[in-house]
């Protein structure tokens, strides 16, 4: 009995990775194949006739308006900086909300939180128009603004609950020996904190590198397009070039799965410990 | 007037309130002065391709010429079915995910990549996987159907208004699971394992200890999943929308967001475009207080 209900569970759970998994899989597969394999009305499960050429194709293709590298220099432009200008803004409120006695103070997470749930669509209108204005439409600054505040939540919601659990005695104490305010953040607080600073850039990292809506109405051309548009529009463009669409695919989704897995243990605590304290 | 500042600012509650400033002022500047000016736009018309026409005020016709439009409706009905069928089959399979990633079995961390992954990806990326495996003459699913004999003839799963909208929910379900399956696991790692093993020696089924244990303690926990999926799935329907069906067939998939950003940015009705999304924001926020005042409830008890 006890036998069976093991085999039971362990069918149950490989059915549930083939459903998690079959997805990415198909991407991959069909990545490897030539073109004349992904058309066929039986789809084969591996690639019977194995080629990288796909791949080759996809990151060294520049003809009509189509320049993949650019579209992930772009991508790796705007969301590192965003990181960073979001991670240093949203991190010292963080601290200043966590430290902070007044009452006032003690909803700003939960005003950030309420903010972050909100559809775009409210706000882009006049930040389209705003951007116009100042000629920003399509460059990677304006990109780079709006990924800023919209991934601030992140940073301060995590962050303040993090800090908290940083015991303020620490900090009175490096006080007494003479240390001043910010040395008491860059000494005591941010070397105490590196996993959930690190947890919370991942996540605006990869909200910056996925993000889709707001890409697609601030930028137009190369100079400024991040991958997701360039995928999409590709695809629309090429719409049955499937085997070249899923490498594009595959080779965006690749410096996530690096980061993921090798942060894994850390982003499944990020993600429960927000969660926890909601 | 130096020494005043510098009194002002020996006060540590002053120097954390000049932490706070920069984010305040970003959030000011480009998140309630946007959410403020979209409300104005809602009661003006602002057409981005006739710039002569200025914005004139319209009052409410913005609002009333969606509310007597059977299309808003339509767009209504396919929003809360979007939503209902996706977060609650979300939430069954993510708690299976959160009930498998709190065991402690074999291969866990293999586990937890595998469900990390389809959150991880960009919604887009996701659609458009979802659409070639759609496809109606060399999709896979179709194909798997066929040998299995499900279906006798291929379907096009979304050129076909009986079944995009059901495709769009099983996309964004394989999508969406690992987020409530997060939250989930949160508060299952909350509860006890003595609880559990004093209802196993009191003789209790897994069944049983299920329903009278691991679901009270866990209220507090779903109410929040589900208030924020609910608004997430309102809120963020456009991506998976757009790369999978793109609103139809004939707006049978077409969902708030995506109509506001029709309106918007293809029409360049920028009044008519911030009406919707104001319209999205109160659906939302009707979804979130549903589960947040069984929240407050759940607390009180």
């Amino acid at each position: 009995m006890k036998h069976i209900k093991r085999i039971l569970f362990w069918i149950l759970v490989s059915l549930f990775m083939i459903y998690v998994l079959f997805p990415i899989y198909w991407l991959i597969n069909n990545s490897f194949k030539t073109e004349k394999e992904i058309f066929l009305f039986n789809p084969t499960f591996y690639p019977h006739e194995f080629t990288y050429n796909n791949y080759r194709t996809v990151l060294f293709m520049r003809a009509g308006g189509v320049n993949f590298m650019a579209y992930f220099s772009n991508s790796l432009i705007v969301a590192i900086t965003a990181l960073i200008l979001s991670i240093f803004i949203g991190g010292l409120a963080a601290y200043g909300i966590s430290r902070s006695k007044s009452r006032a103070v003690y909803i700003l997470p939960l005003i950030f939180l309420a903010f972050s749930l909100t559809p775009p669509q409210a706000y882009v209108h006049p930040l389209y128009l705003m951007m116009k204005y100042l000629k920003l439409l399509d460059t990677k600054l304006s990109l780079i603004i709006i990924y800023t505040l919209f991934s601030l939540p992140l940073p301060i919601w995590f962050l303040s609950q993090y800090f908290k659990g940083i015991p303020e005695e620490l900090e009175d104490a490096a006080r007494i020996d003479g240390c001043t305010r910010l040395q008491v953040i860059s000494k005591i607080v941010l070397p105490l904190s590196s996993p959930g600073i690190s947890v919370s850039a991942i996540f605006v990292f990869m909200y910056a590198w996925n993000e889709f809506f707001l890409a697609g109405i601030f930028t137009s051309t190369l100079r400024a397009m991040t991958l997701p548009i360039g995928i999409m529009n590709f695809q629309q463009a090429h719409s049955i070039s499937w085997n070249l669409t899923t490498a594009a695919s595959i080779s965006a989704i690749f410096p996530l799965v690096i980061i993921i897995s090798i942060f894994q243990r850390y982003i499944i605590q990020g993600l429960t410990a927000g969660a926890l304290k909601g | 007037m130096e020494r005043m500042f510098k009194q002002w600012w020996r006060s540590d509650e002053h120097f954390y309130w000049m932490l706070i400033l920069p984010a305040a002022l970003v959030f000011v500047t480009l998140g309630l002065y946007p959410l403020l000016s979209t409300i104005f736009l809602s009661f003006r018309e602002c057409i981005l391709s006739q710039p002569w026409r200025g914005v004139p005020y319209v009052a409410f016709s913005n609002y009333s010429y969606f509310l007597n439009s059977e299309l808003f409706w339509k767009v209504i009905k396919n929003t809360i079915v979007f939503v209902v069928f996706s977060v609650s089959i979300e939430f069954i399979v993510g708690f299976f995910a959160a009930w498998l990633l709190n065991l402690d079995t074999r291969g866990k961390s293999f586990l937890r990549m595998a469900i990390l992954l389809p959150w991880s990806i960009p919604i887009v990326i996701a659609g458009l996987c979802f659409r070639f495996m759609y496809n109606d003459i060399f999709g896979v699913i179709n194909a798997m159907l066929l040998k299995v004999h499900l279906l006798k003839y291929p379907v096009a799963w979304i050129g076909d208004n009986t079944y995009a909208m059901g495709a769009l929910v099983f996309a964004d379900i394989w999508k969406s699971f690992p987020i409530i399956a997060f939250l989930l696991l949160a508060g299952l790692q909350q509860i006890p394992t003595a609880l559990y093993e004093a209802a196993n020696i009191d003789g209790a089924s897994p069944i049983q200890s299920f329903f009278f244990i691991t679901i009270p303690l866990l209220k507090r926990t779903i109410f929040i999943a589900l208030a924020f999926r609910t608004m997430q799935a309102v809120s963020f329907a456009f991506d998976i929308v757009y790369s999978l069906t793109r609103g139809g067939p004939g707006d049978s998939t077409q969902v708030l967001v995506s109509l506001s950003h029709k309106y918007s940015f293809q029409f360049m009705q920028f009044g008519k475009g911030s009406t919707l999304a104001i319209l999205t924001l109160l659906v939302s926020f009707i979804f979130g207080s549903v589960f947040i005042i069984l929240l407050l409830k759940a607390a009180r008890q």
